[in-house]
């Protein structure tokens, strides 16, 4: 889809191309009509020049003709004839330059008949001349007569004729003349409107443009800068991220560490480890428990303590308590328990007396629990009786 | 020029995570898991920094400290340790090999921090 503008621009082009065409076809025109109109001046001018020549000849004619009639000279005799066929030539051409049936035609046709009658008297004359030996004055008379002026109106009048086309010709080639100029000047006036039109357009055209390109520069800058500032935003987010990222393995590394650490510390130990509940459930046990009682640590897990740890009776004799009464008690107050005995129940059913020392477990001042430390040794306590 | 910085510590998790710390500090990070492998790359490349943990497979990473700087004196170290060592009670002898100690439960910041102070002398 072509710009409005451009569009114009392409109208005003085009109306241009036409109106160059249109003056051009006009100047050619007017050139073939001048060119045609300067063949017919040329060919009145000629018309003109033989109705001159038709008459000089004649009176060329005459006198060559009186001169041999007074003196009988042959020369003049010979001068004469040739100023007569000379005028006929003359006569012969004029028709020719002339059209059939045409004004000057028929003029020149009248004048055959008293070309002919001076020819038929001068040879009268001269037959006259020889066979007297003088001129007749009555043919002179006639001579002088003789047709002469009606051949000179006749030759006037084509002449004048003539002339009068040649002036309208003139008039015309000059008017001719005045609308090419007027042709030309309208047309470059015109061209020089359509132009100045076009320059304006054009120049409208690309100052439009130009501040189009300078928007879009300066919207693509500030583009360019928005992507800038939020690339270097997500960089900064990225690097944060990154940093974040390192320092979350690190301490997970570190954490890791410790628990790896503490782990081994506590397996490493030869005595027995409880962690347990308040109501004294097995939360967790360490290697030694599962090397000495015989039971999975998953046997153990979530199971009442007296499975693995029986509790020993309040006196020497006394039934073994149901429950871990001592420890429950120490649980519940916060407090160690030390040195406190039992037995240790094996997988196989076997008893031994142990010692066992309690300690609570506190999380921010709460109990949660306790870790019981056991050591293999005697008790004043009698094994339980199952 | 970068700063050249050998990396001893036989866990690789360790290693790779201090090599993208530090090479992001704009240093030049070689690694090595092993006494004898440390020394060769310092024969190869004297860095500008030691960083070792205490315990090698071949080694302990005091001894090897020591051993590197009777070549490269000037060379600052730092020994990474665990949580089972206490490095105050062998401070003195730190303090004598000029070695820095750094827990391996440090902060990010304070093993940056140590890095670049040690690389600023």
């Amino acid at each position: 889809m072509k710009d409005p503008v451009e569009k114009r621009i392409i109208g005003l082009f085009l109306v241009v191309l036409a109106m160059l065409s249109g003056i051009t076809v006009a100047s050619l025109r007017n050139i073939q009509r001048s060119a045609y109109s300067i063949d017919l001046v040329n060919q009145s001018h000629a018309l003109i020049s033989e109705a001159d020549a038709v008459f000089s000849a004649l009176n060329a004619g005459d006198a060559a003709l009186w001169s041999h009639l007074l003196s009988g000279d042959e020369r003049d005799q010979a001068a004469a004839r040739r100023a007569y066929a000379a005028a006929i030539e003359h006569l012969e051409v004029a028709k020719a330059l002339t059209r059939p049936g045409s004004p000057a035609h028929d003029e020149f046709l009248q004048l055959d008949p008293l070309v002919a009658r001076r020819g038929e008297l001068a040879t009268e004359a001269i037959k006259t001349r020889k066979a007297t030996g003088a001129a007749d004055p009555g043919q002179l008379s006639a001579l002088r007569g003789g047709g002469l002026e009606a051949i000179q109106d006749c030759l006037e009048r084509v002449k004048a004729r003539e002339q009068a086309l040649v002036r309208e010709r003139d008039k015309e080639s000059y008017l001719q003349a005045q609308n090419t100029r007027w042709i030309v000047f309208t047309g470059g006036a015109i061209h020089v409107l359509v132009l100045a039109v076009l320059y304006y357009l054009i120049r409208n055209t690309l100052a439009a443009r130009r501040l189009v390109a300078e928007t879009l520069t300066a919207a693509n800058e500030r583009l360019d800068a928005t992507v800038r500032e939020r690339t270097r935003q997500l960089e900064e987010a990225n690097e944060a991220l990154v940093q974040e990222n390192l320092q979350q393995r690190w301490s997970n590394q570190a954490l890791d560490h410790q628990l790896r650490y503490h782990q081994l510390i506590l397996n490493s130990i030869e005595d027995m480890v409880f962690v347990i509940s308040k109501v004294a459930n097995v939360v967790r046990v360490n290697p030694a428990v599962t090397r000495r009682t015989g039971f999975e640590s998953q046997e153990l897990v979530g199971g009442p303590l007296q499975r693995v740890l029986i509790p020993a009776p309040a006196t020497p004799g006394a039934e073994t308590p149901a429950k871990h009464e001592r420890i429950l008690a120490a649980l519940k107050a916060g407090h160690d328990l030390l040195d406190s005995p039992g037995f240790l129940q094996s997988k196989d059913g076997q008893a031994t007396p142990v010692t066992l020392n309690l300690f609570p477990l506190r999380d921010r001042d709460k109990i949660v629990g306790g870790v019981l430390t056991i050591k293999a040794g005697q008790t004043s306590a009698a094994p339980p009786a199952r | 020029m970068k700063k050249q910085i050998l990396l001893i510590d036989d866990e690789a998790e360790i290693c790779e995570l201090l090599q993208q710390i530090l090479a992001r500090e704009g240093c030049e990070v070689s690694t090595a898991s092993t006494g004898v492998e440390a020394k060769r790359i310092v024969a190869e490349t004297p860095p500008d920094l030691i960083i070792s943990d205490l315990q090698l497979e071949d080694t302990d990473g005091l001894s090897l400290i020591a051993e590197i700087k009777q070549t490269l004196p000037a060379v600052p170290a730092i020994l990474l340790t665990g949580v089972l060592f206490d490095p105050e009670t062998i401070l003195e002898t730190l303090r004598k090999q000029s070695v820095t100690y750094i827990s391996k439960t440090s902060s990010l910041d304070h093993i940056r921090a140590e890095v670049r102070r040690l690389l600023a002398k």
